[in-house]
Formats: C-alpha cells, structure tokens, sequence
C-alpha cells in the first residue's frame, strides 16, 4: 500500500514537472521572442538613424561645395568679367573717338586670360581631370606635386600600397576620398606651417590609409573635436560629413617634430 | 466532483469544434485536418463513454483513435515546417509510430488489447515537434504579434496537453488499476489539461481571420 502511494505521488510529481516544463517552455519561447524582436527593431533604428546621418552629411557636403562654387563665381569670376566688360566698353568709345590704345586692349586680354585660369581652377576643383582620367592615385600625386615648391615647402607623395593605378572605390566615392586629401592639404597649407611634407598611401587591414606626415604644428583629435564644435570649422565639419559618408576614419598624432593626419577608409 | 469533470472534459470538445463551424470557410487545410480530429476526438470519447457505462473495455476505440490523431497531428504538422529536412524527420519519427503500431496491435496485443508504449511514443513524438516548432517561430520575423497568430495557440495546446498525456500514457495500466478515489486523484490532471487543450484550440481556431 505504502509502495502504491509513493507511485502515486511520484505519478502526480512527474506530471506537475511535465506541466512546468511545458509551461517554461512557452515561457521562455515568448520572452525570448520578445526580447529577440526587440533588439532586431533597435538594430533597424540605429540603421535608419545611420543611414539619415549618412543622407545629411552628404546634403550638407553637397550644399558647401554648391556654396564653394556660388562665392567662387559671386566674388571672382563676375567680378572680373564685369570689370572687363566696361572696360572693352571704354576701349570701344575710345576707338570710336580715335583714341584707341592698343595697351589698354592688352590689359584686358591679360584680365580674361586670368579669368580663364580662375574658371580652369574652379573646374579641376569641382572635379579634378586626372581624377576622372587615371583615378585616385594619380590626382592625389599631381595635387601634391602641384604643392611642391609653393612658399619654399617641400611636398611629396609615394605609393607603398598593393594598388598601381585604380583603387577598388566607385568614382563617387574616390572623388570624396578626394576632396577629403584636398581639404586636409588645405587645412596644412594654412594653419600647420610646414616646411616638410609627406604623403603615404598603403593598404593595411582591408583599408586603403593616407598619412600626411609634415615637420609643422601639429594637431590632437581633442582640439579637433573641438574645432568642428565651432562655428568657423566648416572644412573640418566637411571632412566629418565625408568620413560619415565613406565610413572613414581620421586621425590626428602629433610629437616631438613630427606630426600626422591619418586617413583609413575600409576598402570593399 | 470527478465525474463532472470527466464530462466537462468530454464537452470541453464543443468549444473547438464550434469555432471550426463558425469559421469553417476561413480554414485552411491544416485546420480542416484539425477540425476532422476534433470530430474524430468528440465521437470517441461519446463512444467510450457508452462502452464504459456498459461495461464493455474501450481498447479498440482508444486504440483507433490514438492512430488517427497520431496520422491528423502528424499532418498538420507536415504543413507547417517549410524545410524538407523537417519534413523528412516528421516522416521519418511517424513511420516508426505506424511501425510500433503495427507491431502492437497488429501482431502482439491486437487492436483491442491494452496497450501504453503506442501513446506514449506519440506523446514523445508531439512534445518534440512542438518544440521544434516553437524554435522555428523564434526565428519567423514576419510574425509580428505572437498572440495573435492562430498556429502559436495551437502549438501551446498539443505542448501543454501532450506533456501531461506522456506520464499519463507511461503509467497507463497502473493507474487503470486503481480504486475510483485514488483514480480520481491521479487522472484529475489530466482531465483538467484535456479541458486546456480544447479552450487553447478553440482560442487558435478564433483567432483566424474570416475571408471577407
């Protein structure tokens, strides 16, 4: 009889386990479900956001270079052709009263050749003909060998990556790559004082890195931060919407006598 | 007390069977195949209840009932795993169901003999499937709002019920030879998950979208 109950018992135990099994079960499977729905709808937010960020850096890139372009013309090309314009005006009444000057004609052409020159810089800005003819590399190389020389500063570029002529970017995003090199240049140009420059381009990691290695006054990634945070970093603000944009990194180092802007963007 | 639940247990049956009415032409042929088992599991218990009042042993009806819930579940499951490793290991698990079967009541204890390894076989085979079942919805996405998916209550109910049923079916035969009192006690929970399950099928069913 004794031996007929603890059957029982463990009959009635078993299937109060069962059930509580079944039950955990169910219990598990919605919580874990829920918690798994979760996380894939917080992945697809941080997504969306990035991909907003992404669309806005690029706008914001795009409105610069439009802005660029628009002063560019406003305060030199208008200008100059307006200048020309009354003044082939003048030359015109002058050779209708029989005072032509031939100098004075001279002078003008003078104006509209260097118009011209103005309108060609523009353009090479806006897109750069051997950029669109050869690709990075070779842009990247004429620009810094156009800065050779300038104010008595040395500037080289070497190539110690695996890439020979073509980097495997679309041309979009070579033309960032770009404007990118083009605005650090620029910003060591203006504000590092160097006397030496070097740019290196290798290929590490899956990723294609520019250093711009210069003997001048070197900057740290805080003040950087910080002069984005200002109103007048737009070139820096620039270079964050394109770093947004090609998933680059930048990197600012500086020692003794030597500092570096470093450029990694993950290569495809 | 027991006897009322025996008959609510009995009755419990309705609930399902009225919502497959009522949306009979929104069901799918899963459903349909439910709906037949739910039919199936009302006429055996009515005929196991008649047997039993008059003495008469209910193996045959228990036994034919156990294949054709067996072979109905089976299907219904067939149609809701995509992969055909899935489907392949469903048949493979219910060809060695109709295999034991066979054996049992085809050679050993004939289909009216008393038998408990057939059923708890199934109750093995039904708590794995809903459980991989339950893994395969973890990973659906397309299925946003788990309440309201008809397949996840259904699921919960063969879970729920089969769980019970396996320790039930195990222990078969001593608990037959139990006095009604300890009977009672030791069947109580079973019927009470009997009771689960037709609530938990009928909410399934209810949850079904009618075609307008």
């Amino acid at each position: 009889m004794e031996n007929k109950t603890e059957i029982i018992i463990f009959i009635i135990a078993a299937m109060l386990l069962m059930i509580c099994l079944a039950l955990g079960i169910l219990i598990f499977f919605v919580v874990h479900r829920k918690k798994m729905l979760e996380k894939e709808a917080k992945i697809a937010s941080i997504e969306r956001d990035k991909t907003t960020e992404i669309f806005k850096a690029s706008k914001e890139a795009e409105e610069r270079e439009r802005e660029k372009v628009a002063k560019e013309l406003h305060d030199g090309i208008v200008p100059a052709l307006s200048s020309v314009e009354r003044n082939l005006e003048r030359c015109l009444k002058d050779f209708e009263n029989d005072r032509f000057d031939p100098l004075k004609l001279r002078k003008e052409i003078t104006y509209i050749e260097e118009t011209i020159e103005t309108v060609r810089g523009l353009s090479h800005d806006l897109i750069p003909r051997s950029l669109m003819a050869f690709g990075l590399i070779k842009a990247l190389s004429d620009h810094v060998a156009r800065l050779n020389g300038v104010n008595g500063k040395k500037s080289y570029f070497e190539n110690i990556s695996t890439f020979e002529e073509q980097l495997p970017f679309t041309m979009a995003e070579q033309l960032n790559i770009f404007r990118m090199c083009s605005e650090i240049l620029n910003n060591l140009s203006k504000h590092a004082f160097y006397g030496y420059l070097k740019v290196t381009m290798d290929n590490p990691d899956s990723s294609l890195m520019i250093d711009f290695i210069h003997d001048g006054k070197g900057i740290t990634n805080e003040k950087i931060v910080e002069a984005e945070n200002s109103n007048t970093g737009l070139g820096l603000k620039s270079l964050k919407s394109r770093a947004i944009i090609l998933n680059a990194d930048i990197n600012y180092t500086t020692e003794d006598d030597t500092s570096c802007v470093s450029l990694k963007i993950p290569l495809k | 007390m027991f006897n009322v639940l025996v008959y609510i247990s009995i009755f419990s049956v309705v609930i399902p069977l009225s919502c497959c009415v009522i949306k009979f032409s929104a069901l799918n042929k899963e459903l349909r195949a439910l709906f037949l088992y739910i039919i199936i599991s009302f006429l055996a218990e009515i005929v196991s209840l008649i047997l039993q009042q008059n003495q008469i042993t209910n193996y045959i009806v228990q036994n034919l009932f156990t294949m054709f819930e067996c072979t109905l579940i089976t299907y219904i499951f067939l149609n809701r795993f995509d992969s055909n490793k899935s489907k392949l290991l469903i048949k493979i698990f219910y060809f060695i169901f109709v295999l034991i079967a066979l054996i049992i009541f085809g050679f050993m204890k004939g289909i009216n003999g008393s038998d408990n390894l057939v059923s708890t076989y199934e109750s093995c085979f039904f708590i794995l499937l809903a459980w991989a079942y339950f893994y395969k919805l973890m990973t659906e996405k397309n299925i946003s709002k788990l309440n309201q998916f008809y397949f996840a209550w259904i699921n919960s109910a063969i879970l729920i019920y089969f769980s019970m049923a396996f320790i039930s079916f195990l222990f078969n035969k001593f608990i037959g030879q139990l006095e009604m009192s300890l009977y009672a006690i030791v069947y109580a929970p079973h019927l009470i998950t009997s009771i689960a399950y037709n609530i938990l099928f009928g909410l399934g069913v209810w949850k079904i979208k009618l075609k307008s």
